[in-house]
């Protein structure tokens, strides 16, 4: 079953067209990879399923409902979270605010709840709270959780921000490059988690370059070089695929 | 089940920090019966007042990282609105009060709307000729607000009968409200709606991916300080009697500001000290007295310099974990 399909996705930034009529199905329970080039428009696909970017044309269809220009604080809400390739955390706020943040979609507090202090009010926030412990505890943060999240070393912080994406009970999850700056070990766990992620019946949808963990734990890949997809397949298929190695290792390799 | 490590470090300073809250409430509350002279009496009912409007300031600004500079402007609204009310109509002032801070607030509201969408430099201009414009239409706006002449013989506030236009009184009544401004924001501030502002300051695009409103929640911000410093407006305009726009300049804006850049953005404690020293430095020293505005200029340049994120430092909220999420924690780290 699709939960998301993107059919002739296009963005134009003036003469550039940094995604050339993308199609892309992602299933439920899937591992999905979009490899490519830097600037091959990997990151701008994500900012138009995520509501930042409005398509120039082409369809979003997410859990059956069409969501093209969408508005990024509605996303989240239909059930889609993201982090950043550049990591996007709320740096003066705790690991565990940053993880209760997450939730924001999910809760109801209000000003009223939050004025008088009352029984809805700490039921739901010590709820957060030992959630949010709980998921922070799958990327062992559970020992940080009022350590600021600029504080964090660097594998930390995107170890968080997944945490954080995750706080919104998403079905669908996209990480844009989450082992960049990862260190091996760092990365082989991270591999580790996306796929108890899977397990855990997540769906996810990963730009990456580390070669290794792309072709390890990805269920199908996307190839796209210069704003266009190139190639897709499983990743047996991609690596022995032509115009993949020529886009990669330039031509006559 | 707490170990004793936990016993020995989160708990002792919670309780030290406890006791000094309490001996800080009974000293505070001994004040007006400990015979200081008026002019003394008068700097802390003064501290009290800017103690609210630092606060609400910092609630847009320091939380949710909006700059206004156009704070007096809802002060003025207060101040008028009440003072309006109960000279013509003899309203207790109960009764203005609220009146005025909910005008302040609606104002805060309609400003708030369209102008949030603005950033940074832009934003601070509009909220900048806001507090202009309400000076201006308090100036020339004869019928309602005397304009120059401003508007003398409020009359002092009154409770079931009793006088409170006493020092006594003023004190208990701007302690009051000092009070519940400070838990009201303390509480806001730590609760989801507050999450959402300091997320807003800290990123404003993460906001929005995590589901936050932006806009909205700015214009919630904008309204709740708004309302806070109507309020200080209402208390002020009964304090001293009298009003006219002279008292809600743009300087009175930067002072807002100075207190809550001083105190520290996005800090409670801050902010109450900020009060304190802005408020009472200038009558210690007398000789800086007309040189109030180059001072604050020099707090502002220095604390950007040296100390950008105040006396006490940026926001430090933290989530008050129950005793299951923490008993949670000391288990594991024992094992
Ligand atoms: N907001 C923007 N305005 C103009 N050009 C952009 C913008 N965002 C991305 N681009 C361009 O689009 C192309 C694709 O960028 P990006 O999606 O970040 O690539 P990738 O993530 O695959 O490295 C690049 O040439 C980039 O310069
Ligand atoms: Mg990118």
């Amino acid at each position: 079953m699709s939960l998301l399909q993107v059919n002739n996705l296009t963005k134009r930034f003036g003469g550039l067209v940094a995604v050339d009529s993308v199609d892309l199905v992602v299933n439920k329970s899937e591992i999905v990879s979009i490899i490519g080039p830097n600037g091959a428009g990997k990151t701008t696909f994500f900012n138009m399923l995520t509501g930042i970017y409005e398509p120039t044309t082409g369809s979003i269809k997410f859990d059956g409902k069409n969501i093209e220009g969408i508005s990024p604080e509605k996303v989240i809400d239909i059930g889609m979270a993201r982090t950043f390739q550049n990591i996007r955390l709320f740096s003066n706020m705790t690991v565990l605010e940053n993880v209760i943040v997450g939730m924001h979609t999910r809760t109801s507090n209000g000003l009223l709840h939050s004025i008088l202090r009352t029984k809805k009010f700490k039921h739901e926030e010590d709820g957060c709270i030992d959630k949010a412990i709980e998921l922070l505890s799958t990327v062992n943060l559970d020992s940080k959780l009022d350590e600021y999240a600029k504080n964090l070393a660097y594998g930390e912080q995107r170890r968080l921000e997944i945490v954080r994406a995750l706080a919104s009970d998403p079905k669908l999850i996209l990480l844009d490059e989450p082992a960049a700056g990862m260190n091996p070990q760092e990365t082989h766990e991270l591999m580790e988690y996306i796929r108890k992620l899977k397990q855990m019946g997540f769906t996810v949808l990963l730009i990456e370059h580390d070669m290794k963990l792309v072709m390890n734990i990805s269920d199908r890949i996307y190839v796209l070089d210069h704003g266009a997809k190139i190639a897709e397949g499983t990743p047996t298929e991609i690596q022995n695929n032509k115009s993949v190695i020529e886009a990669y290792l330039g031509k006559g390799a | 089940m707490k170990t004793a490590l936990d016993n020995l470090k989160g708990k002792s300073t919670k309780n030290s920090l406890k006791i000094i809250i309490i001996i800080a409430i009974a000293l505070s509350l001994l004040v007006p019966f400990l015979n200081l002279s008026s002019f003394v009496i008068r700097m802390i009912i003064m501290v009290g007042i800017y103690i609210i409007l630092g606060l609400s300031l910092n609630l847009v600004t320091g939380f949710a990282g909006q700059l206004s500079l156009g704070h007096a402007a809802f002060y003025a609204i207060g101040a008028y609105t009440s003072a309006i009310l109960s000279t013509r109509f003899e309203m207790s002032f109960f009764i203005t009060a609220l009146m005025g801070a909910l005008l302040a607030a609606f104002f805060g509201f309609l400003l708030g709307l369209p102008t949030l969408k603005l950033e940074g430099a832009y934003l601070a201009i509009v909220t900048l000729g806001f507090c202009e414009i309400v000076r201006i239409v308090a100036l020339n706006w004869m019928g309602l607000t005397r304009g120059p002449m401003g508007i003398p013989g409020i009359p002092a506030p009154s409770i079931f009968g009793i006088d409170l236009g006493t020092e006594v009184g003023y004190y208990f009544l701007i302690y009051i409200l000092a009070a519940a401004t400070i838990i009201t924001i303390y509480r806001i501030v730590n609760s989801r709606v507050g999450r959402a502002f300091i997320a807003i300051r800290e990123d404003e695009l993460a906001a929005q991916s995590m589901g936050i409103n932006t806009t909205m929640y700015k214009v919630l911000a904008f309204t709740i300080a708004a309302f806070f410093a109507g309020l200080a407006g209402s208390f002020y305009a009964h304090y001293v009697t009298y009003i006219d726009p002279q008292s809600f300049t743009f300087d009175e804006s930067i002072q807002i500001l100075s207190i809550v850049i001083l105190g520290g953005m996005g800090s409670i404690p801050g902010t109450i000290i900020g009060a304190l020293i802005l408020v009472t430095a200038p009558e210690f020293l007398r000789s800086l007295q007309d040189y109030r505005m180059v001072m604050y200029g020099a707090v502002l340049i220095i604390m950007m310099l040296t100390r950008p994120q105040g006396i006490m430092g940026a926001s430090k909220t933290k989530i008050k974990r129950n005793k299951l999420a923490s008993s949670k924690i000391s288990n594991k780290g024992g094992e």
